[in-house]
């Protein structure tokens, strides 16, 4: 079975904070950590191959800087470490990101089963897993909080908003997963001083064979950043008579349909 | 610590090695310590997790398959542990505390075993202490008589932290009682030695969270082979390798002084002293600085004498100035902390009663702090 884990380095959002005056992100001096739920694709794809044998690789997308990520998942498993790097590359949105992760898929593999995060924890768009998919035309299995393996189809429980589906899908695939499919082991030392001693294996856009440039980078993103902003939470209280309890209730009733919340049961 | 770490010439190896250990502790450590620290227990799965982070190897040398990492990483491990829990880290570490005298005087079968032992997570121990004898360890009574093939040893080691944990234990006897210091040596007791029994757990004051009890030897026989080191010299051998230790063992009150030093700043901005927080007060700031210095100039201390072992070089009375400089200052910083937290510090539901309690173990054990002044004086004056 093998596997590639795609992995984001992003901003630890503990240190994070917003600039008030310029409504963006500061960055500076903020540690960066490998995306929390990448970690839980890891450990998944750790255990996979701990059941059936093979390898997994773990791949990123970034500047030279992103190589520590790399090694912090080598310290958790991983058995190669992959980083696509090129100034080109710089820009990209989820689509020219997740274009540029399905060619080095495509160069690297085959592979059984390419693993994501359900989303990262800076952008939250969850998008990049499922367009790799697309990129591929693989079969896409999102949400996964189980993982099972049954001669050449891989099935998954998907975590919904009030349930659990099961779904299954042919290898290869490409599947993301939910934090709640496991806890991340703790990363071992021994590996982690090796990783330092290590250099990932390196592309840059002219090592990709086929890559179409205009779909990568800045000037292949089609999405459009136009504003970014502070959402503004508002508290209103109301004060709703209590004298007679059932006009109190039908009130309230009143007031939560104005405002559009459901009290349907989850 | 600051943006370098703690010392300027951290190493990328370094910082990862405290990140996972920082990792380690907040994650599994954090959540559990005030559950221990009422129950008095050392949390054996979280020992086993620190094993399967590779962890056990940190004392074992490269060529019996450990890290071997060097005195200043170590030191580093230890501060870093310290925040979180210092009797999580003295059991924890302590169960390769015996493989220092080995490491240092045993024959290369003895060192391979041992290293073996504590690579697959057993413990062995290092017991000096006697219910008569604490810092003179010239009082020792603990006696090793010679024996066809071996020695009888008899006696009582009273203290020993991992004595319930351990799988062995180093003890110091005495095999010439007309020799005085030189007639003292050290042996390798197993657990299973018929006649070695284990105290009950000692209800301390404080370090809860590490293992403490008596080690009893009755008539227990023990092998030629494992004496270690020379016979006669293990009074010698034990002050040189605990002299050694000294960076590695303050390490742990220089932690919680940070962690306190860490927690008074963060209360002092938060509370409120009529208009403003108590950090503006300059009575507050000036007790944060006298902190920030005592703290600064122990891990200074101590990362220089870590150097200095690292580099072969005896470290002398920097050992026992850094013991008693390193427990004083840490017992004085938590103080203030606790001061500087008023009503709230004295009260269990916050974190500084404990370190207060943890802490005043540091000027007591491994040698009391009178102890220590009284070497460094007649060392100075000899």
């Amino acid at each position: 079975m093998n596997i590639l884990v795609c992995v984001k380095q992003v901003p630890d959002t503990a240190e994070i904070h917003m600039d008030p005056s310029t409504n963006t992100l500061v960055r500076t001096g903020v540690p960066s950590i490998v995306n929390p739920f990448d970690k839980n694709a890891l450990e998944a794809a750790v255990r996979l191959r701990e059941q059936h044998g093979g390898s997994v690789t773990t791949i990123t997308m970034g500047p030279l800087q992103a190589t520590q990520a790399l090694r912090e998942c080598y310290a958790l498993g991983a058995d190669r470490m992959v980083l696509l790097t090129d100034r080109r590359f710089g820009g990209a949105d989820t689509y020219a990101t997740s274009y540029v992760l399905a060619q080095a898929a495509k160069a690297l593999g085959p592979f059984d089963l390419i693993l994501c995060g359900k989303q990262a924890i800076d952008g939250d768009t969850a998008q990049v897993g499922p367009m790799i998919a697309e990129h591929l035309h693989l079969p896409q299995l999102t949400y996964a909080c189980e993982i099972s393996i049954e001669d050449t189809t891989v099935q998954v429980v998907q975590e919904c908003d009030n349930d659990h589906i099961c779904l299954r899908a042919q290898l290869p695939a490409v599947l993301t997963v939910t934090k709640s499919i496991n806890e991340p082991r703790l990363p071992n030392v021994m590996r982690r001083l090796q990783a330092n001693r290590t250099e990932p294996d390196t592309f840059t856009a002219d090592d990709l064979p086929g890559l179409d440039f205009s779909c990568i980078g800045l000037s292949g993103s089609p999405t459009k950043v136009r504003k970014t902003f502070i959402p503004v939470h508002e508290k209103q209280t109301h004060i709703i008579d209590g004298t007679i309890p059932a006009d109190a209730v039908s009130v309230l009733f009143s007031l939560l349909d104005t405002a559009k919340i459901s009290l349907t049961a989850r | 610590m600051n943006q370098y770490g703690y010392y300027l010439g951290m190493s990328q190896d370094q910082k990862d090695i405290v990140a996972m250990v920082r990792e380690f502790a907040e994650r599994e450590l954090d959540p559990i310590v005030r559950e221990y620290d009422e129950k008095s227990e050392f949390p054996i799965p979280l020992h086993e997790k620190w094993g399967e982070m590779g962890l056990f190897g940190q004392d074992v040398p490269v060529e019996y398959g450990g890290l071997g990492l060097d005195a200043v990483t170590r030191y580093c491990i230890s501060e870093e542990l310290a925040k979180h829990d210092a009797g999580f880290l003295i059991s924890n570490s302590c169960y390769a505390f015996g493989l220092s005298a080995i490491l240092a005087d045993g024959t290369d079968a003895q060192k391979r075993a041992a290293c073996d032992r504590i690579l697959r997570g057993e413990g062995i121990s290092m017991a000096i202490t006697e219910p008569q004898s604490g810092s003179d360890v010239g009082s020792t009574r603990t006696s090793a008589v010679k024996v066809d093939g071996g020695y009888i040893l008899n006696g009582t080691k009273c203290f020993i932290t991992n004595a319930t944990l351990c799988s062995a234990c180093v003890i110091l006897a005495v095999t010439d009682p007309d020799a005085g210091y030189h007639g003292m040596s050290l042996f390798l007791v197993e657990k299973t030695d018929s006649g070695v029994s284990v105290g009950k757990h000692e209800d301390k004051m404080g370090m809860r969270l590490s293992d403490t009890a008596d080690f009893i030897m009755e008539n227990v026989f023990v092998p030629e082979d494992r004496l270690i080191g020379v016979l006669g010299d293990g009074f010698a051998q034990s002050m040189k390798f605990l002299a050694g230790k000294r960076p590695i063992s303050v390490a742990g009150a220089i932690g919680v002084a940070q962690h306190a030093l860490d927690l008074a700043i963060e209360y002092a901005k938060q509370r409120k002293f009529k208009d403003g927080p108590i950090a503006k007060l300059q009575g507050i700031q000036f007790m944060i600085a006298d902190m920030e210095m005592r703290v600064q100039a122990a891990r200074a201390m101590a990362i220089y004498g870590a150097q200095m072992t690292d580099a072969g070089i005896p470290i002398g009375t920097l050992g026992n100035c850094l013991k008693a400089f390193g427990s004083e200052m840490c017992y004085d910083v938590v103080n203030m902390a606790l001061q500087i937290y008023g009503g709230y510090g004295y009260s269990r539901e916050y974190p500084i009663e404990k370190l207060l309690r943890d802490v005043r173990l540091y000027s007591i054990f491994e040698g009391t702090n009178q102890i220590q002044r009284q070497i460094i004086g007649k060392t100075l004056l000899s």
